[in-house]
């Protein structure tokens, strides 16, 4: 990546208002994320510390955008700090899930032999069960809570990156310019390193810009179960089972959590489809030729 | 005084199949290949696909373990060769692969693509290796604005200099060349050739040249093997074999390279081999070549051919000349 | 005068890339008699392979072809339409081989399923045993050995020399009138190659295919070719036949190309190389693409692109040194 290319890759960006738009979502999302706790209008009610009986179950107003929920707290300050929540759950998820993933993939990719076999079978293990249902057994397991749903998600997680990078390995480690680095006479490690893992990245990078957003899914998913976050945690899953059983009479209480979910995801999902479309040389020139 | 030696080469890769890898059979890569080379001197392993040359190569580099047979450098047996001998060894052999796009690390800049080998074999620090990578790069004819670019930013004939570079970042006594010009435009390849034999002058390099290329082996080479099916079937000095191929797929292989001369349809009076070379999993019996050899006799079906030396320096393995012995 | 089966009129071609627009043909004409070969010679980026896919018209969907026309007998194929395009012309009229023969094949489908498709489309011949039969007569008549093996077989189960003649039976199954080669026999081995060079020889002498064969190799090209076209940096420098190229070659580049060239039927002194590289082709060149590197540059090379003139009988230059000679 050379000056150049970040020029031409802004312009193939701007051609496309579908990426516009993802790129748009999610940095909000992450800023929002950042800064929420100091700009909510009812910092109390957002965290959940307080109640009050009267401003219970009040519609959309001014004072109150997106209305009260059950206990009288400000639901739009709620929201927005739900954010945060989502943010941290997206990050350490994916992050964790990496970590672990590629350090396996990699060491299974390229030492090859019995090592491979061991770490690839164990992947297949975890692979074999449907990913929620196994972060729901761990999350179960561990019981409620933030830091347990994201140890839940992300031991669901790490064998899709392990087998990604896997392959990726595969096919890397048989290029000349890795028979070059033996030549020279480098360690395996370094080799590892160096040479292999930063040319392995190019599908894991789509993959995990998907995967932020099916990761605060998922974790709506659990808390929204019960199994996830405990409350008075405002994590937007855990808004949307608190309104539930009201929808009826304050829609207002799922439905905006609910909104801000899919807003999220999708804007991921944009971002991933952008990413795509840059690092496949094909679909690049796709995008170029929409603009001729 | 012989700088490598490689004496009853032998290269057999297992085929498995099953879950628990049963092995079935081998594929006969090398084939008891012997030859030597001198210090500054260019010797070229000529064959075609399957003949096995790069994977003798490959062996001499350390990239595969021999399954049989031993290599000598400078006179000591690095068959075997582990940890600070190996590393040392490395130091003295270097190579450089056919395409410069995937021989060079896409996401490494040529400044540390040249300063890596530096790095990691001499102690100096980080702006000492540029220095002296940044003057190797000039040595090769590039500039230094080059140093910052990646290695898609450069053309073929550019990266195929970095390769070069590289390689004799160390002052190897030895580089393996596997194809160096086959991905470069005519023009260009002219260039990197010129280049190279410079290089061998002012480094007292040996080359060895692994090609299929007969046109740039005779202009480089100062002795040449040929190699099929694993087998080292002739070898001698350049103008020795070429002016006088002794063995018929040598014949054959040098009367089938076009040329653009004016006389056309020189092809079709060339020695042809019928059909495909077979497989090296089952190799033919006695001489590899027998099936397809216009001169096949009823021994060549059934015994090896010995190493006959015809003349000074060219030998050939092949029951036609037996007599002479 | 033989007819003209292939006229290829000012054709200029870009490419769309991130980096910018690619010119990669620039204002090329050429012309193909009936019967005969014509081989495009050049090195990367002279746009060789380009003319050959536009003929075809399966260039990449970030190709454009600007402006020019490619006469088929008289009908200008660049103005049918896609369904025009596959159900006359590809392989029923103009058919195509490649440099990778295991690119062209499906891997999931048998040699004889792929033939048998194209036979069915194109002939219109419905009995299954005649289309097996003729099939059949195919592979033989690329003289594979085993042909009843080989339509049974899949791609990877054989070797590129036979996927290749399998490729050459597949594009010339539908008695195509024009086969274009690009590159055929860069990938196969010497041996190979020169059983495919003389598989072509044969076949066009059979069955009097009008023949396009572009190559890199000055070599391969005199020997399967009657006539040759030069062609650097999308322009095209030289043109006629190959004895006349290569026994007095005109343009400068040429000239030079043959000087780098080392032989394998005799020792070669120094080789000459031609400095510098390649001119951007994302840049809209004026005057001669070659000018920079070329040793008879005049001042009129840099600023005016040469016309085309005939030297001798069907030898063509386009050389502002060899305007000024005459």
């Amino acid at each position: 990546m050379n000056l150049g290319d970040i020029a031409s890759t802004f312009k193939l960006i701007k051609s496309n208002p579908l990426s516009v738009i993802g790129i748009a979502i999610v940095a909000t999302f992450i800023v929002v994320g950042i800064i929420s706790p100091y700009i909510v209008p009812y910092p109390d009610d957002a965290w959940g510390y307080t109640y009050n009986l009267d401003l219970r179950l009040l519609p959309p107003s001014i004072n109150h955008l997106f209305g009260t929920d059950e206990m009288g707290r400000d639901l739009f300050s709620r929201v927005l700090l739900g954010t945060r929540f989502s943010l941290i759950i997206a990050i350490g998820v994916v992050g964790i899930a990496l970590a672990i993933g590629i350090l396996m993939g990699l060491v299974a990719g390229y030492m090859g032999g019995s090592i491979a076999m061991v770490l690839m079978r164990l992947t297949d293990m975890f692979l074999a069960f449907p990913p929620l249902l196994l972060a729901i057994a761990f999350a179960a397991t561990l019981g409620r809570g933030l830091v347990n749903v994201i140890i839940a998600l992300a031991l669901s997680w790490w064998p899709w990156y392990a087998r990604l990078v896997y392959i990726q390995v595969n096919s890397i480690k048989n290029l000349p310019f890795v028979d070059a680095a033996r030549v020279i006479g480098l360690s395996t490690t370094k080799i590892m390193f160096r040479h292999i893992l930063p040319n392995s990245l190019t599908p894991i990078i789509i993959q995990s810009a998907l995967d932020m957003g099916s990761a605060i899914l998922e974790a709506a998913g659990l808390s929204f179960l019960g199994i996830g976050v405990s409350p008075p945690t405002p994590e937007w899953g855990l808004l949307i089972s608190q309104g539930w059983a009201l929808i009826n009479r304050a829609w207002w209480i799922s439905l905006f959590p609910g909104i801000a979910i899919v807003i999220t995801v999708v804007g991921f999902n944009l971002l991933a489809d952008t990413f795509q479309e840059l690092l496949d040389p094909r679909l690049r020139s796709t995008m170029i030729m929409r603009g001729v | 005084m012989e700088l490598l030696n490689v004496l009853k080469l032998k290269m057999y890769f297992p085929l498995k199949r099953g879950i628990f890898g049963k092995v079935i059979g081998y594929v006969k890569a090398v084939d008891n290949v012997t030859f030597y080379i001198n210090s500054n001197e260019v010797y070229s392993l000529v064959g075609e696909s399957g003949s096995g040359k790069s994977t003798v190569a490959r062996c001499i580099l350390k990239l595969y373990e021999p399954t049989d047979g031993r290599i000598l450098f400078e006179d000591k047996d690095i068959t075997y060769i582990k940890g600070k001998e190996l590393l040392e060894y490395r130091r003295k052999i270097q190579a450089v692969f056919q395409n410069p796009y995937l021989s060079l690390n896409p996401r490494m800049r040529v400044i540390d693509i040249v300063a890596e080998p530096l790095l990691e074999h001499l102690d100096i620090d980080r702006n000492e290796a540029y220095k002296i990578a940044l003057e190797i790069l000039e040595k090769v004819g590039l500039s230094s604005d080059i140093a910052k670019r990646f290695p898609s930013g450069l053309s073929g004939g550019q990266a195929q200099r970095v390769a070069i570079a590289r390689a004799i970042a160390l002052k190897p006594k030895l580089i393996i060349l596997d194809e160096p010009t086959s991905a470069l435009d005519v023009s260009l390849q002219a260039q990197i050739l010129n280049l190279l034999e410079d290089l061998s002058n002012e480094y007292k390099l040996s080359y060895l040249l692994i090609s299929h290329d007969l046109s740039v082996v005779r202009y480089i080479s100062d002795r040449v093997g040929v190699m099929y099916l694993g087998k080292l079937v002739e070898e001698g000095y350049t103008e020795s074999l070429f002016e006088n191929p002794l063995h018929p797929y040598t014949q054959a292989l040098i009367s089938s390279v076009p040329e653009p001369d004016p006389q056309r349809g020189k092809l079709g009076k060339r020695i042809s081999l019928p059909g495909e070379p077979p497989s090296a999993i089952n190799p033919p019996l006695g001489c590899r070549l027998h099936p397809r050899c216009p001169y096949a006799m009823d021994i060549c079906r059934k015994e090896e051919p010995p190493v006959i030396e015809v003349e000074n320096g060219h030998s050939v393995a092949c029951w036609l000349y037996k007599s002479i012995e | 005068m033989a007819d003209i089966i292939l006229d290829i009129n000012d054709l200029h071609i870009n490419y769309y890339t991130p980096e910018g627009i690619v010119r990669a043909v620039r204002g090329v004409s050429l012309n193909l008699c009936k019967g005969e070969s014509l081989c495009i010679v050049g090195e990367s980026g002279s746009g060789k392979s380009t003319i050959g896919l536009a003929i075809i018209r399966a260039l990449p969907p970030n190709a454009l072809i600007v402006k020019g026309e490619i006469y088929y007998n008289g009908m200008d194929i660049l103005k049918l339409s896609e369904e025009e395009m596959t159900r006359n012309i590809r392989g029923k009229e103009i058919s195509i081989v490649f440099q990778d023969p295991v690119a062209m094949f499906n891997p999931l489908f048998t040699i004889g399923e792929i033939l048998s498709d194209v036979i069915l489309t194109h002939l219109g011949l419905k009995d299954k045993r005649k289309v097996y039969e003729y099939g059949i007569k195919m592979l033989k008549l690329v003289e594979l050995p085993d042909p009843e093996r080989i339509y049974n077989s899949y791609p990877h189960e054989l070797s590129g020399g036979m996927l290749q003649r399998a490729a050459i039976a597949i594009a010339i199954s539908a008695n195509p009138k024009v086969l274009i080669a690009d590159e055929p026999t860069t990938m196969l081995d010497v041996t190979i190659q020169a059983q495919i060079l003389d598989l072509l020889k044969k076949l066009k002498k059979e069955f009097s295919l009008s023949m396009i064969f572009i190559t890199h190799n000055l070599g391969v090209a005199a020997e399967i070719c009657d006539r040759i076209a030069v062609m650097y940096a999308g322009s095209l420098f030289e043109e006629g036949y190959i004895e006349d190229i290569l026994m007095n070659p005109i343009h400068p580049y040429t000239k030079k190309l043959l000087e780098c060239i080392p032989r394998a039927s005799k020792r070669s002194l120094k080789l000459k190389y031609i400095p510098g590289s390649l001119p951007d082709l994302k840049t809209s060149i004026l005057g001669c693409p070659f000018a920079p590197r070329c040793d008879f540059a005049m001042d009129i090379c840099e600023k005016q692109l040469p016309s085309i003139s005939e030297v001798s009988y069907k030898h063509r230059v386009s050389c502002h040194l060899s305007l000024a000679k005459r």
